[in-house]
């Protein structure tokens, strides 16, 4: 089973990695991790690659062979696309994070645009992370939880 | 044993203190730092491991090591291994006698590299074996190959990870126990004086002799290391692969049921194993080479069917290009590229995201906070409207070249700003140069271009940002710390105490004080000869946030100057200015420019 994570840096995208990795190596299954961070300090795009089982070879899921998407953020989420398999899920948080390069983009037109595809859309609420913490911190955690019935 | 998740670079450093490593060196590059960090973490008494000066000083101190018996490790980034090149080129002709393992990390993209150059073929011109894992388990168990090799042979011997394989972490079955002899304090090591350490031109043509024996000799052991493979039964399609690329070719066979394919997988690129390779090219009709970089595997196929007179078809990146020849390789390239060499059917995927609505931009940028904004602002601001040059380094600070503040002309290699502002004075002698170095880039190899300037006499103005810490690759110490990898307590090398030893009268100043960093600026660049300003502040990353700034919405016009002056990634203007407050560490910089004095820090 191939996860692919995406975010912005700081969001916690590399530790929602490390969680999935930890549950799968605890049910005693094989789990490979890699990241692509480059140049990205916070603020920059940031994809985390989990691949479940055996027979991984590659540290980096190809391109339409990620059976889920965790979207940390809709804009990231959008960009990773064409990594989702046929038939794939999607999970998406509702907080937009601003471009570095100044000026917001409109969060809704991705919702709006990742609803047009067909696929199994799970939505999972930022603000109410928000509401319950003060903060936007835990939302990695939620997203991994929001996902548990898949793997 | 215990499986336990682990990095590449972890699984390296592991694997190395397994095979008895006693002292450690490198200098910090992505994609090689956490080796050395993981040493400093996991180590037991005994095993010493420092950050040097810079990859040479570390290359020297292991060979020291080495010479007394110690086996030692030493970790770079490919870029490290041309500043260590010199005692390289010499150490493959004098040899050790503790094994010795050079860590170099090479970084097809390159993703955060300045070159895309290749250490197998640095192997084969130092002429010093290499090992070239595909994975991070095999990382683990080879470098000890490398250590027991190094050691019989008396010659330091090159590891070359790359990048998705320093970072991709995956289950290792870590032995026990995690270390087999090692560490100074446990093995007494003694150098015996003896004329084989100095090299001299007898010397150096009578050991040339013995490694091209040697290395030939190695080429046919080699040949049945277990590392080093053939794989499938195809008689008729042969892949050639290497590194990371093996794993991207079995994931990209499996994607097109084509796991029959024979696959040839060279660990050790240099000295290449030719009998193994021979039986191969004769089990085959036609061969593709797939390997990232420079064309090795290639070459050597080429000269082995050639010198052996068989008629084979061999693809590649070289004489046929079949693949691109710089850049990094995917699974997804590679299956497409498989596909049509083995006449299978394939529809290729990822093109793109279609009819997407527009995503938001995101390139790298200084962090909210940055001392480096500051700096580069003032600068900005003393020389506005002067004939001015200004000369970038390696560091978090090449992206002052991004607007809004468009501050870095020339970036070359570590330390080469100082020296090309010299350059570019000579030859433009009415345009003031300017010279941008980091606190850990000025210890590494600024110091010498600064002594070159005093010696000649050229003009130039140098500006040290000093933020305390090695900050691109993640917030290592350096000689301006007082503190060593071990964790002790050591002397701080003060940049303004050595400017003035060189003969150079710095103004130091704190850059967050605008308009003192400016009238720094401006009468440093009024004098002539060499001038300095250092610029003094903590990076965001190791210093708390004095406070956070806000916007007074009743000040505040919504002119916008704050974010076009600065590009500070915690403000946004709509019809007034916004500041991030989960970002804003309160650094002030916005409320000196503003016009309206519409912004305000709370401590």
């Amino acid at each position: 089973m191939n996860i692919l994570i995406c975010g912005v840096g700081g969001q916690g995208v590399v530790y929602a990695s490390k969680l999935l990795a930890r549950q799968a190596l605890e049910r005693g299954e094989t789990v490979h991790t890699a990241e692509t961070i480059g140049m990205a300090q916070r603020g920059g795009s940031v994809v985390s690659h989990v691949r479940i089982g055996d027979n991984c070879p590659s540290p980096l899921i190809p391109k339409g062979d990620a059976d889920v998407i965790i979207g940390l953020e809709p804009g990231e989420t959008v960009r990773n696309l064409e990594y989702l398999k046929p038939g794939g899920v999607i999970a998406v948080a509702t907080r937009a994070i601003p471009a570095t390069a100044g000026g917001d983009y409109d969060a809704g037109k991705m919702f709006d645009y990742l609803k047009s595809l067909g696929v199994e859309l799970i939505v999972v609420d930022a603000e109410e992370v928000f509401r319950r913490d003060g903060s936007y911190r835990n939302l990695n955690v939620e997203m991994v939880k929001a996902i548990q019935h898949l793997i | 044993m215990s499986v336990k998740l682990l990095m590449g670079n972890e699984a390296i450093a592991l694997g190395a203190l397994r095979a008895g490593v006693s002292v450690t060196a490198g200098y910090p590059g992505t994609p090689s730092t956490e080796i050395l960090e993981t040493i400093a973490k996991e180590r037991r008494d005994g095993v010493y491991v420092e950050w040097s000066v810079n990859e040479k000083a570390a290359l020297e101190l292991a060979a020291g090591a080495s010479y007394a018996g110690a086996r030692t490790l030493v970790t770079m980034k490919q870029v490290g291994l041309n500043v260590a090149s010199d005692p390289l080129m010499s150490l493959a002709y004098i040899g050790v006698k503790g094994g010795m393992v050079i860590v170099v990390a090479d970084d097809p993209g390159p993703i955060s590299s300045q070159t895309e150059q290749d250490t197998r073929t640095f192997a084969k011109y130092s002429k010093l074996p290499c090992f070239d894992p595909s994975s991070p388990e095999e990382a683990y168990e080879m470098i000890g190959d490398a250590f027991e090799l190094s050691e019989e042979l008396h010659t330091p011997v090159l590891f070359r990870p790359t990048t998705r394989m320093c970072h991709a972490t995956a289950p290792i079955d870590v032995a026990e126990p995690a270390f087999v002899g090692g560490g100074v304090l446990n093995a007494p090591f003694h150098f015996e004086k003896d004329p084989k350490w100095v090299i001299f031109p007898r010397l150096s043509v009578k050991n040339h002799a013995l490694i091209e024996k040697r290395n030939r000799a190695l080429s046919e052991r080699f040949s049945d290391y277990n590392f080093n493979a053939v794989e499938g039964r195809s008689e008729t399609f042969g892949i050639a692969t290497g590194g990371v690329c093996y794993a991207y070719v079995k994931e990209a066979l499996r994607r097109l049921d084509a796991e029959w394919v024979k696959v040839l997988k060279i660990a050790t690129p240099f000295p290449f194993p030719q009998r193994l390779a021979l039986d191969f090219l004769d089990s085959t009709e036609c061969v593709f080479v797939i390997e990232e970089l420079d064309p090795v595997i290639e070459r050597e196929l080429l000269y082995v069917a050639g010198a052996a007179g068989r008629a084979i078809n061999i693809y590649g990146k070289e004489i046929t290009e079949n693949l691109p020849a710089s850049g990094e390789y995917t699974v997804e390239l590679l299956t497409e590229k498989l596909a049509a060499f083995l006449g299978i059917a394939y529809e290729p995927v990822g093109g793109g995201v279609p009819d997407a609505p527009p995503l938001p931009v995101r390139p790298p940028v200084l962090c909210a906070g940055c001392p480096h904004r500051a700096s580069f602002y003032a600068v900005k601001k003393a020389m506005s409207g002067k004939k001015a040059v200004f000369c970038g380094d390696i560091g978090c600070y090449t992206l002052g070249n991004a607007q809004p503040l468009d501050m870095v002309d020339t970036c070359l290699c570590m330390g080469a700003g100082i020296t090309i502002a010299q350059g570019l004075s000579r030859a433009e002698p009415d345009r003031a140069a300017f010279a941008f170095v980091g606190d850990s880039t000025f210890f590494a190899s600024g110091i010498t271009g600064i002594v070159n300037a005093v010696y000649n006499k050229n003009d130039m103005v140098l500006i040290v940002l000093d933020n305390r810490i090695t900050a691109m690759t993640g917030g290592q110490t350096h000689p301006g710390i007082g503190k060593t990898l071990m964790g002790e307590a050591t002397a701080a090398l003060g940049i303004p105490a050595i400017l003035r030893a060189i003969g150079v009268e710095p103004r130091v100043v704190n850059p967050l004080e605008l308009d003192n960093a400016i009238s720094a600026v401006k009468a440093a660049a009024w004098e002539t000869g060499v001038r300095a300003v250092v610029f003094e502040y903590p990076c965001v990353n190791v210093a708390k946030p004095t406070g956070s700034a806000s916007v007074n919405a009743e000040k505040c016009t919504g002119c916008g100057l704050c974010a076009r002056e600065l590009g500070c990634p915690a403000l946004k203007v709509g019809d007034k200015a916004e500041i991030d407050a989960s970002l804003c560490t309160g650094c002030n910089l916005c409320g000196q420019v503003c016009p309206f004095d519409a912004i305000e820090v709370t401590k």
